[in-house]
Parts: structure tokens; sequence; C-alpha cells
């Protein structure tokens, strides 16, 4: 047993040896190919290439079982990138290195393979020659995209937590405020909070920072890890907006509270589903750096069930508006305002409940198509927490009430003599119309209290032309 | 309403657990192909386990990637396979195209050929990668000679 050991131990040296002396001479041979002066100093672009170059002669030497069927081009090492067996014919693709700065990773790398079995070589010096003229093509006007992106997030992120911490202030400070809406408005804005800071956090100190993704700390996956946790959080509770309003309008459930546990565990607890899923299947199937990645398929783990999360609430915002147009018409509206009222209706919906991401569901295959919807998304995306906060709170016609009184109050006590503007009352009065679905207190209102009497002025409340969502 | 919740909760697990499916299915596939590759190297287990300074995938990890792409690419995800290159070929010779372009930087999915995440709800992850890409990794210098001459790299 001990002798077998060693006799393996030995092999396995033996092997090692002769694999480094066959590979001595190429590398040598290499390196007098491309002069040293090429490359203005020994770091990280050259770091970069020899272990390219270092781990592409591996695998040259490791795959030899393959039988040759017709003409093959030969594995090779073209000086940049690393090329396998390719059938005669064909045209092998592969994406740009990122040794250089203005080499863009995301271009593609080309090489033809002829008929007969040769790599190409460029007619006018007659040597084999790669296509890596896409590699820098665009590289400046990507990095300028990159850059206008990201400075757009981190302006939209700031004003969305302004406001949102505004919101949540009024939201908490003034106790006549609180009711199931305003709860559940409390922990979508939460959840925009939470997924703003951390979104700051990540693109800051994370996509920035090379050393921290080559150092690759467990801290970096664990902010991943709850980066995407935060980020699916947002969404389901903007399903639990959707779910919420969907059964208060449309199937009617007026009599009796709503359990707020079920949307706690769908707002904060069915996110942790998916995201563990993601953390373990990307620690076993591309556990890159800090998780930075986006070129694999385990990110659909994420935005699957949020995608099907914002296509629920694409169904119910058609529904409720559907309702809204039936309960309209019975009192007898004129069409053109019965129609202003439903497209006003949508509109301030459409943020709330991350109908946008449905709409402009995939990235365009051009160029400039990509771009721009790479500027309308980011804007959509960055900016829907300042969108919510202002349409939900600040043109909310409670909040707006609330705010007046207190002020009111603070005058009289201080017998300030400032007056307000008609122009002011007549915009409070339009922004309340458009905000507002129907009181705190008629929702919470007790079993006892709904009477006959009550009951139809309930009713009443639903179909006012003057309460549509809020 | 108060029954209908689970259900819905339940669609929604069983929604994520159909996008498990596809890597738990693999998994034992390319293990055993993994398990194949390993048995013909011969290399030492500490030059294997060398760090890879491309997005840090250690030379083990493209082992796992070959035996990976090595099989026949599971169903599109996206219902599509982008072709950057228009060219008349055969079934058979686009798939064995594919697995011959594997290379160093070949991480991404072959039927995914477009870059990222193509979700609108992508946007974050995409833009954090293309930063890293871009403008996160200092101290490169810009290439040493122009790609579109004839005497550059072959």
């Amino acid at each position: 047993m001990t002798a077998s050991c060693w006799t393996i131990c030995l092999f396995l040296l033996g092997s090692v040896t002769e694999f480094i002396v066959l590979a001595s001479p190429e590398v040598n041979e290499s390196q007098q190919q491309h002069p040293q002066n090429v490359y203005h100093d020994i770091g990280v672009t050259r770091n970069k290439i020899v272990t390219a170059q270092f781990e592409c002669y591996q695998k040259i030497m490791k795959d030899n079982s393959q039988d040759r069927r017709g003409p093959v081009c030969n594995r090779t090492w073209d000086g940049w990138l690393c090329w396998d067996d390719t059938e005669a014919g064909i045209t092998s693709e592969q994406h740009c290195p990122d040794y250089f700065q203005d080499f863009d990773p995301t271009e593609m790398v080309t090489k033809i393979c002829t008929e007969s079995g040769q790599w190409f070589l460029h007619p006018e010096s007659n040597r084999t020659w790669t296509n890596f003229t896409r590699c820098n093509l665009h590289t400046t006007e990507g990095r300028r995209t990159a850059m206008n992106l990201f400075y757009l997030a981190l302006i939209g992120h700031g004003l969305s937590l302004t406001s949102l911490f505004i919101s949540l202030g009024i939201f908490f400070h003034f106790k006549s405020l609180s009711c199931q809406r305003i709860t559940l408005h409390k922990n979508l804005f939460f959840s925009f909070v939470l997924n703003s800071i951390i979104t700051i956090i990540w693109l800051t100190a994370v996509a920035n920072n090379q050393e921290l993704v080559q150092q690759n700390p467990i801290s970096c996956k664990i902010s991943q890890f709850i980066h995407l946790y935060i980020f699916g959080c947002n969404y389901f509770w903007m399903l639990c907006e959707g779910i919420y309003l969907h059964t208060l309008i449309v199937v009617a459930v007026f009599a009796e509270k709503q359990h707020l546990m079920w949307y706690y565990l769908l707002g904060w607890g069915f996110p942790l589903i998916p995201a563990t899923i993601h953390a373990v299947a990307r620690s076993y199937y591309y556990n890159d750096n800090c998780w930075i990645s986006s070129n694999t398929s385990l990110l659909y783990i994420i935005h699957g069930p949020i995608c099907a999360a914002m296509l629920v609430n694409l169904f119910f915002l058609l529904n409720i508006v559907r309702v809204l147009i039936t309960k309209l018409k019975v009192t007898h509206q004129a069409k053109s305002s019965l129609y202003m009222k439903a497209v006003r209706a949508t509109l301030i919906l459409v943020p709330l409940l991350g109908i946008q991401y449905v709409l402009l569901p995939y990235k365009p295959s051009g160029r400039v198509s990509a771009e721009i919807y790479d500027y309308i998304m980011h804007i959509l995306m960055h900016y829907q927490g300042l969108l919510v906060a202002t349409i939900f709170c600040f043109f909310n016609g409670e909040v707006q009430a609330v705010l007046r009184r207190h002020w009111n109050q603070y005058r009289i006590q201080f017998g300030s003599t400032i007056t307000q503007s008609d122009a002011l009352r007549s915009a409070s009065y339009t922004a309340s119309s458009i905000t507002e679905v129907q009181g705190c207190y008629s929702i919470d209102g007790h079993t006892e209290h709904l009477n006959g009497k009550n009951y139809h002025d309930f009713d009443n409340a639903i179909i006012k032309p003057e309460n549509p969502f809020a | 309403m108060r029954a209908l919740f689970p259900v819905f909760v339940y669609c929604i697990s069983l929604l994520s657990t159909q996008l498990l499916a596809l890597p738990v299915g693999n998994r034992l596939d390319f293990m055993t192909r993994l398990q194949e590759l390993r048995e013909k190297s011969t290399i030492s287990p500490d030059i294997t386990e060398r760090s890879n300074t491309d997005h840090g995938v250690s030379i083990d990890r493209t082992t796992l990637w070959r035996a990976i792409l090595s099989r026949a690419p599971p169903a599109d995800l996206t219902g599509n396979q982008l072709q950057s290159t228009v060219t008349l070929e055969s079934p058979k010779q686009r798939e064995r195209r594919h697995v011959h372009s594997r290379g160093h930087h070949s991480h991404h999915h072959p039927q995914l050929m477009r870059v990222g995440c193509v979700l609108g709800t992508c946007q974050v992850q995409n833009l954090s990668h293309r930063l890293y890409q871009l403008v996160g990794q200092s101290g490169r210098e810009d290439s040493p000679i122009n790609p579109r001459s004839p005497h550059s790299y072959g």
C-alpha cells in the first residue's frame, strides 16, 4: 500500500516535470515574438496576458484525445486569446479580452478557419490574423454611457431617498393617518428606501472598486445577496399594493379588515426564497468574484418571479380600470371626462404597481435602440421612489388636510399672519381629488356602524367621481 | 381571498422551482463529466487551484464550465438564439461551432449570445457589471497595437 502511494507520487511528479519542460520552449518562443518594450510596465495588463497564456498552454497540452475527422484548424494561442480546434469553414467567436483599458469585453472577436483547415492569413502581411477590430470600436462611447447611467442612478436614488424619508416621517408622525392602506404605503416606501441605500452602496463601493472585487471577500457576496433580496422585497411590496387595491375595488371586501400578516409574508418573506436559491446556485455554477457578472442565466432566478409579479399587477391594473369605467358610467358622466379619469388613474397606478417593467420587458438588440432603452429604463427605475412618494404622500388629500390643520394650529399658536392664496387652494383641491380613494376611517370602521344607511353612504363613496385610486 | 392567497404564493414558489429545475438537472450530468475530466488531468492540485484574475474564476471553475459547455445546450430561457454573424450553416455545424468557440473568456451561456440579462428589471446588475468592466479596473494600459493593422495578433 505504501509502495503504491509512493509510486503514484513519483508518477505525478514526473508528469509535472515533463509538462514544464515541454511548455518552456513554447513560452520562450512566444516571448521572443513579442518584444518586451511593447508593454509599458509589468502591471495589471501584463499579468492578465501571462496568466491567460499559461492557462491556454495548459489546455493545449491537456486535450489530446480528439480524433480528427476532416480538416481542422489546430488549437492555438494567438498572442491575446486561446482558440480551440475548429472545424474547417467555421468562424470561431469569443468575447474580447479585458487586458487593455480601451478593449470592451462585451464585443466579439472572430477568427476564421478556412476550408483548407488553416487559420485565416491577412492578405497584406501573410500572417495569421485574428479580428480584434471590434474590441476598441465603441469603448469610449460605452464608457461614457456607463458613467452617465451611473450618475443618473445616484441622483435618482438620492432624490428618491430624500422624498421617501420625508414621506415616512409624515406617515409615522401623524397618527391620524394610520390605516391599512397607509401601512402598506409605509412598507412599500421602506422597501424603496432600503433598495436605494443598498443600490448606492453597491454601485459606489463595489462596482467601481477593482481591489475589492479582486480580493473577493465574503462580505462582498453577502452585500450582493442583500441587494438582490431587498430588490425582490421592493417589487413584491408593489405586488402587495396591487393585491390590496384589487381586493378593495374589484372584489369589494370592505366589510372587514384584510389580514396584514399575509402581506408581510409576501412582501418581506417570500423574496428570501429566490435570493437564497440564487446564492446557492451561484456558489455552485458561476462563482465569480463578488458575483458581479451579469453574464449568467442564474439572474433569472431573481428576475423571473419579479416579472411574474409585475404581470399579475398588470392584470390587476386592467381590472381596476375596467371596474372604474363601469362604475363611473352609472353616474352618467360625459365620455370625455370618463376616459380622462381612467387615463389619469392608470398613469397614477403605473409607478405604484411597477407596470413599466412589463410594458418595456426586453432590451432591443440594436446599439442605438439599446442605449435609448437603457436611459429610459434607468430613469423609470431610479426615480420611481421619488414619483411614488410624490403621488401617494405629497399629493394625498388626507396628508394635505392633516398638514394644513397642523399648520393652522401652529399659526394660531404663534400668531402668524401668513395667508394662503387662492391658487394654492385650487391646486390642493385638484391634487386631493386625484390621490384619494376614500377616507381611512370608512375602511377601519366597526361592523356595528354598517347599518343600511351607512352601507348606502359607503356605496356612494365608492362611485363618487372625485375619488379615483390612491 | 384568504384561501386564495396561499395558492397564489404556492404558484410563485412553483415558478421559482421551475426556474431552478434547469440548473439542478444539469448538475448531476456535468458532475459526472467533471469527474471524467479530472481523471484525465495530470496537473498537480497546486497548479489547478491557481487563482484566475479574470472575474476571479479559477481554473477549476474553467474546467467546470468546460464540462457544462461540452454538453448539448439546454433549452433557451428566452426562446431566442441570437446570431452575431449571419452564416449559412446546418444545425449540426452551428452546434459544433458553439462548442468550438470555447475560450478563455467564454463564460457566457452558448444560447444567450447577447451579454447580460435582457429583462427590464436587470438594469442595476447590468450597470454594475458594465462599470466594473469599463471603469472599475484601473492600472490597465491601452492596447499596444491597432487591432486593424495587418500585423496585429493572430
